[in-house]
């Protein structure tokens, strides 16, 4: 079924919108929340999650991008779930892999204004990543928003693993220095 | 925590980032630089390289200098060779009398028999003269042709003649030649100018002591049957009788066996036998080179035998055409069925 067609479900409140998206969405919310999590309960409990954020959010939402739209969904609730419990069980996971990686970017020198409103930020980097090379940013967003790791990124590209590190270095760093420049970071 | 805000807010960046990320392109054909394939490809092609071009110069000028066989027999023999090939083309001469050539005691240098002193002394002394000869040519018929009129004008005959290769033009002719003892040098002189000798080694048996030997023992068994004869027209009864016959038969037996031998030596005598062998080719090899005609040569036999190795390749893959589409289809079924297979497990 068409998205806008499971979007029109949604917005009748017929319950079938979410077995369509279901169906037709599963193994790619499924993806992104194991990347996160790695753990198939977790895994099967946040995209129960998803789908009834979804359901929440649809309407007033009306988005133009499903896939996109419960995908952001999915990753925010992942991220959330590995956030709560990983003061249990830590490391391991390419979340945190990435998140140490960003860290070292931004540095201890480096803090985010506190008043900073997150759409300004979200904004910036969409701004940083339109000014990218394509393979650049595709890198830059399998490994951030996706969490892949460095081994699948490399094989899907056919790069080498240390031009893949290579690359997500020098986006980093590019990174760093675009959001100095544009005051989200002082 | 800072990072997680960068995280979250990257969890927010537009669509088309999110799906241009992840989605599937079509893989185009790679074909990645990786340095150990292409070591390995570089090496297998060295290896071919050397299959197509060392091989061939080294068997090629291993058959110019006669062969395993032939190489070696000049060291083991008293008399006088010269050896060249495409590396070094030098002369050599030997005087050495091996112990496994008793006989060979006299021993001839080329200058002494182009003088002609060796009929002086052939003529005192019972010698069987063999030697070998590899050549090369550029043109096996026509050399074929001057050999054949060559050695009927000298009184000679082949006694023995093989080609290999017959329908390429790298032919090789090997043969075996009796040229009158007389006429052999002549005969040599001759042939040497027809194409471009390499190697050449001639070895000399003394069989005087043998043969003046043998011709005693014939005279003496010769005399012997005379007595016996003698004995015979005097012989009464019939068992003196049966006693002679049996001796007689004896001796003559003897008689007939040593004159034989005196036969063959006569032949072997008179008629001096050259093994020969000749190499076509289409570059010849220089005789006495420096080391630019050297590199040269090289050039030009390395590319003619780089080219005929190419045309060998390309003859192979044409002839194997079948099996190699045959492969193929089989292959590509396989990696279909594979991928069918893959994609179901998924």
């Amino acid at each position: 079924m068409e998205d806008n067609k499971i979007v029109e479900l949604y917005f009748d409140r017929d319950e079938n919108a979410i077995k369509e998206t279901k169906n037709k969405y599963e193994n790619y919310i499924f993806s992104i929340a194991y990347s996160i999590l790695h753990d198939q309960q977790d895994c099967e409990e946040t995209m129960n999650d998803t789908y009834l954020a979804a359901w929440n959010a649809i309407p007033p939402h009306h988005p133009l991008n499903l896939a996109t739209f419960i995908g952001k969904i999915c990753r925010r609730l992942s991220l959330n779930k590995w956030r709560s419990s990983s003061a249990q069980k830590r490391g391991g996971g390419q979340v945190e892999l990435s998140l140490d990686e960003l860290e070292g970017c931004i540095g201890d020198d480096h803090s985010f204004r506190e008043s900073l409103e997150e759409k300004y930020l979200i904004e910036t980097i969409n701004e940083f990543l339109s000014g990218l090379k394509e393979s650049e940013r595709k890198v830059f967003v399998c490994r951030y928003y996706y969490f892949d790791s460095i081994e699948d990124i490399s094989k899907r590209f056919g790069f080498t693993l240390s031009k893949t590190k290579m690359m997500l270095k020098r986006t980093r760093d590019k990174l760093k220095d675009y959001l100095i420049k544009e005051g989200v970071m002082s | 925590m800072k990072t997680d805000k960068l995280i979250d807010a990257i969890g927010q960046i537009d669509d088309e980032y999110i799906e241009e990320a992840h989605k599937e392109t079509k893989k185009r054909f790679e074909f990645r630089l990786n340095w150990t394939t292409f070591g390995k490809i570089a090496a297998a092609a060295c290896v071919l390289l050397l299959v197509i071009n060392i091989f061939p110069v080294f068997f090629h000028s291993f058959a110019m200098s006669g062969g395993a066989k032939d190489s070696a027999s000049p060291a083991e023999y008293g008399g006088s060779y010269y050896y060249n090939n495409s590396g070094g083309g030098y002369a050599e001469e030997s005087v050495q009398a091996a112990p496994a050539m008793e006989e060979a005691e006299m021993v001839y240098d080329e200058e002494a028999k182009a003088e002609g002193n060796t009929s002086a002394l052939r003529e005192n002394k019972k010698l069987i003269l063999t030697s070998y000869m590899t050549m090369e040519t550029q043109d096996m018929d026509e050399l074929l042709d001057k050999i054949n009129a060559m050695v009927s004008a000298s009184g000679g005959y082949i006694q023995r003649s093989s080609i290999y290769n017959q329908n390429t033009n790298s032919r090789s002719y090997d043969a075996c030649i009796r040229i009158p003892a007389a006429n052999y040098t002549s005969f040599l002189e001759s042939l040497k100018g027809e194409g471009n000798a390499l190697y050449y080694s001639e070895e000399t048996r003394d069989v005087t002591d043998s043969y003046t030997d043998i011709q005693a023992r014939l005279s003496s068994l010769k005399a012997q049957e005379a007595k016996v004869l003698e004995f015979y027209d005097k012989a009464q009864d019939l068992q003196d009788l049966i006693t002679v016959e049996s001796r007689l038969s004896d001796i003559r037996y003897q008689i007939e066996s040593y004159e034989a031998q005196i036969k063959n030596y006569d032949l072997l005598i008179s008629y001096s036998t050259l093994n020969l062998t000749i190499n076509e080719t289409k570059v010849y090899t220089p005789t006495s080179p420096s080391f630019f005609e050297r590199l040269g040569s090289a050039f030009t036999r390395g590319f003619s035998q780089f080219i005929d190795g190419i045309e060998d390749f390309i003859l192979d893959i044409v002839y194997n055409i079948w099996t190699i589409l045959f492969l193929a289809v089989l292959g590509f079924i396989g990696y279909r069925l594979y991928r069918r297979f893959r994609n179901k497990r998924k």
